[in-house]
């Protein structure tokens, strides 16, 4: 009897199940990452040549100007410094108010039943329109600034935090309750360790939409720091300049969302 | 010579590119007859679904070979029937659709597909439930659903994935009767992969003990009871007491084994 | 912007789901009528032109809609985008679907997909307006912005999501493998797409109403920047007032029609 199937290779895949995530090699991944960016460097590159147009630098164009802009002139710094000040302050303002808000709204039905329509219209509500309003409201300085931060991101963190945390297993407090846990070791013992995942999940988006927040008050209201030197930029035809400078913003926001990220994994290491 | 499934020198190795795979099964040597109800019964880890699965196609083996009704398994086979342990269910389609489904996929008429579709729901005992869909159903039902269509492609063959796993202890016991009284109605071959001692027993002619890291057969029991089984006879006799009794002594030897 | 929804279950009987239905209702309605009379309260007692009593507000917006001066702006707005969104939705579907289904589109693009995600899309109107102008163009890039990305993230996820066993089941039971794209990987991905089109709609409105107040010149948003730099607060309050209405009302579209088409999701 013939057993004409004596396989003795190394793949060990189905032949006709659909592989949707077929494991590929760490190499094959970078080499599929190189050709994809040298593709997209190359269509630029050459789009770029051909269009011939004073406002569409080709990628070296910009690539210099990225140079340029952070080590020769190093125009960038404090233009970003300018534009990360309020930043800083508005996210910090907005999770000092967003998160214990959202903790209690998990924990109290009537608070959630008072702020649960706020919620509900703060997130449909379009903040960019309102930007003048708060100017004139607030005048001149960070504090506008500061407040259209808050405004931008604190209903993205306050239900988050509110919705992770209602999560945490009913039945660990229940338990906590059995052992005779007050109040406030419920608290510090089971919600909070329970909601941290929760709260970083709200902080990252929070700060996301902080980001935006400060890039959109820039571009349509308050030119100042990073805003201020695209629009510039666009004005004087610099356009290399005002590619390489949005590419760092992007970099930021990348920058900034990775770094959260890391954050989380490094504290929910449990997870 | 009946023999429906034919493997031989079988060893497999997960994920065998580069060095330091996780060895599934080594040298599995193992015939199966034709309308043989077979039973792979081991601890976790044992490689019993693995081999299953090499059997139904779904996974090709590192080494040795698998044969079919006298063909060698190149991938999943239309000999082969299977029903799986977490059901397997489209969420999206009807039972009717759910149970024709395999016999769409061998390009049945439609008439025909829904009239033999039919006749399956009424065997496994779904009849009036044709239109129902699988979040709607028990989990008993949902594997009620998953053995019709095993039953309605007719193959020879019916590889059972611990089917019954899922269920609770009553809903257990009952498919458990069902399927013997379907498959005493309607013989095939079956392989029914289960960690359950007295289901391996209950429904099996023979009961392949397997051992783990790597998966090894250990032994091939033959379970001598009388078909038609009545489950409640089988399980009052002396002789199960002492196959039990037998099973769990070897299971425990493995345990050790392992443990040291 | 998701939402945890209320799971319904299908015990459950008709009256009862009417009943809870009316309750969250009322509790709805009853919310927004209370934030609304806080509003008209503040505004009144404040006195300050920057925050107009409800009332007012509202009979503006109504001034607005009826006296027809904002009929081109709301034209110009759904035109860019339908356009945008359906750009958006088109390259979102199919680069999703490359990236789920094959592993190695995914490793060349995902960096840029996931970069592109965290970054506000305004922040390339002016690369944009250098290159398309203030024209329609810029606008609906910037919508397509907005939303492409959210749909090919989802998309993706949602084909490489797809319920294995159910894969193993089609291959055992004889269907190749295109079979199996078509009737397993389809409709066992579809909720989690509509999901994400669903969430592009929202990032759209979001595009569409911040690219036009950029370029401040047609649009709705283009409108509110120009109520904004002459200080008519009142108009620009009831413009953002008719934009939360319309971005709530195109959800609660969006989402009825995704409960419908997904009845089945456990």
């Amino acid at each position: 009897m013939a057993f004409a199937n004596t396989s003795t290779g190394r793949a060990a895949s189905p032949r006709r199940v659909l592989e949707l995530r077929k494991p590929i090699s760490g190499m094959s991944a970078a080499i599929s990452r190189i050709v994809a960016f040298i593709l997209f460097a190359s269509a630029w590159e050459f789009g770029a040549r051909a269009a011939d147009s004073i406002l569409i630098p080709t990628f070296t164009e910009t690539l210099r100007a990225l140079y340029e802009t952070t080590l020769v002139t190093g125009e960038i710094w404090p233009a970003l410094w300018i534009s990360n000040v309020p930043l800083i302050i508005g996210f910090v303002v907005s999770v000092a108010i967003s998160v214990p808000l959202g903790l209690a709204m998990a924990r109290w039905k009537v608070i959630d039943q008072m702020l649960s329509p706020v919620t509900a219209l703060a997130l449909a509500l379009p903040i960019a329109p309102l930007i003048p309003v708060v100017l004139v409201a607030l005048g001149m300085g960070q504090a506008p600034k500061v407040v259209i931060i808050v405004l931008f991101s604190w209903v993205f963190i306050t239900t988050n935090v509110r919705a992770g945390t209602r999560r945490v297993d009913r039945s660990l407090v229940e338990m906590a309750r059995s052992f005779g846990a007050s109040e406030r070791q419920v608290w510090f013992r089971i919600l909070i360790p329970g909601a941290i995942p929760a709260v970083f999940a709200g902080l990252r988006i929070g700060l996301g939409r902080a980001f935006a927040g400060m890039v959109i008050v820039e571009l349509i209201m308050l030119p100042v720091g990073i805003g201020a030197l695209l629009l510039d930029y666009r004005g004087d035809f610099k356009a290399g300049l005002l590619y390489a400078t949005t590419i760092l913003v992007v970099i930021e926001a990348v920058v900034l969302a990775v770094a959260m990220q890391a954050l989380e994994r490094h504290l929910i290491r449990w997870k | 010579m009946s023999s429906m499934i034919e493997v031989r020198d079988l060893s497999h190795v997960y994920n065998a590119q580069g060095q330091g795979g996780t060895p599934a099964l080594s040298d599995v040597n193992l015939t199966i007859r034709k309308n043989e109800f077979v039973t792979f019964l081991g601890p976790s880890g044992c490689g019993k679904t693995t081999l299953m699965r090499i059997i139904g196609g779904l996974v090709t083996p590192t080494s040795g070979s698998v044969q079919v009704n006298g063909k060698p398994v190149r991938g999943p086979n239309l000999d082969c029937a299977i029903v799986f342990q977490n059901f397997a269910l489209m969420p999206w389609a009807s039972v009717l659709q759910n149970v024709a489904f395999g016999l769409e996929m061998r390009g049945e008429p439609k008439a025909q597909r829904i009239e033999k579709a039919r006749a399956a729901i009424d065997l496994v005992g779904l009849g009036g439930f044709e239109e129902k869909y699988p979040k709607q159903l028990s989990g008993g039902m949902q594997q009620r659903v998953g053995l019709a269509r095993a039953l309605v492609v007719h193959t020879p063959i019916m590889l059972m994935d611990e089917p019954f796993g899922a269920l609770d202890q009553q809903t257990r016991r009952y498919m458990q009767e069902e399927l013997l009284r379907i498959w005493q109605k309607d013989q095939r071959t079956v392989i029914f992969v289960t960690h359950d001692m007295e289901e391996a027993i209950l429904l099996g002619d023979k009961v392949v003990l397997m051992s783990n890291r790597p998966g090894r057969i250990e032994e091939v029991i033959d379970v001598k009871f009388a078909r038609p089984r009545d489950p409640e006879a089988v399980e009052r006799s002396p002789e199960f007491a002492e196959l039990k009794e037998y099973l769990w002594h070897r299971l425990r030897q493995m345990h050790e084994m392992s443990a040291a | 912007m998701t939402m945890a929804r209320d799971i319904t279950f299908g015990t459950e009987s008709a009256g009862a789901a009417a009943w809870r239905r009316l309750r969250s209702f009322g509790s709805t309605w009853g919310g927004i009528a209370v934030i609304a009379l806080i509003w008209e309260l503040a505004g009144r007692i404040a006195g300050q032109f920057w925050l107009p009593p409800f009332s007012t507000v509202i009979a503006r917006l109504w001034e607005l809609l009826t006296d027809g001066s904002l009929t081109p702006h709301l034209l110009a707005s759904l035109g860019s985008l339908t356009l945008g969104f359906s750009i958006a939705l088109a390259i979102g579907l199919v680069v999703g679907f490359l990236m789920g289904v094959f592993t190695w589109v995914n490793s060349a693009l995902d960096v840029y997909v996931n970069a592109m995600m965290f970054t506000p899309g305004l922040i390339f109107a002016p690369i944009l307006f250098a290159i398309f102008g203030l024209g329609f163009a810029t606008r609906v890039s910037v919508v397509v912005i907005y939303a492409v990305f959210i749909i090919i993230i989802n998309t993706a996820a949602a084909v490489r999501n797809v319920d294995r066993p159910l894969l193993e089941m089609a291959a055992g039971y004889g269907a190749s493998r295109w079979t199996a794209l078509i009737r397993i990987v389809l409709p066992d991905a579809f909720p989690l797409i509509l999901a994400g089109i669903r969430m592009g709609v929202g990032r759209a409105v979001k595009g569409m109403v911040n690219g036009e107040m950029f370029i401040a010149l047609i649009g709705i948003g283009g409108q509110a920047a120009r109520f904004g730099k002459q200080f008519d607060f009142t108009s620009v309050w009831a413009l953002s007032v008719f934009i939360m209405i319309i971005a709530v009302a195109i959800n609660q579209g969006v989402s009825h029609l995704e409960r419908r088409m997904t009845s089945w999701v456990e």
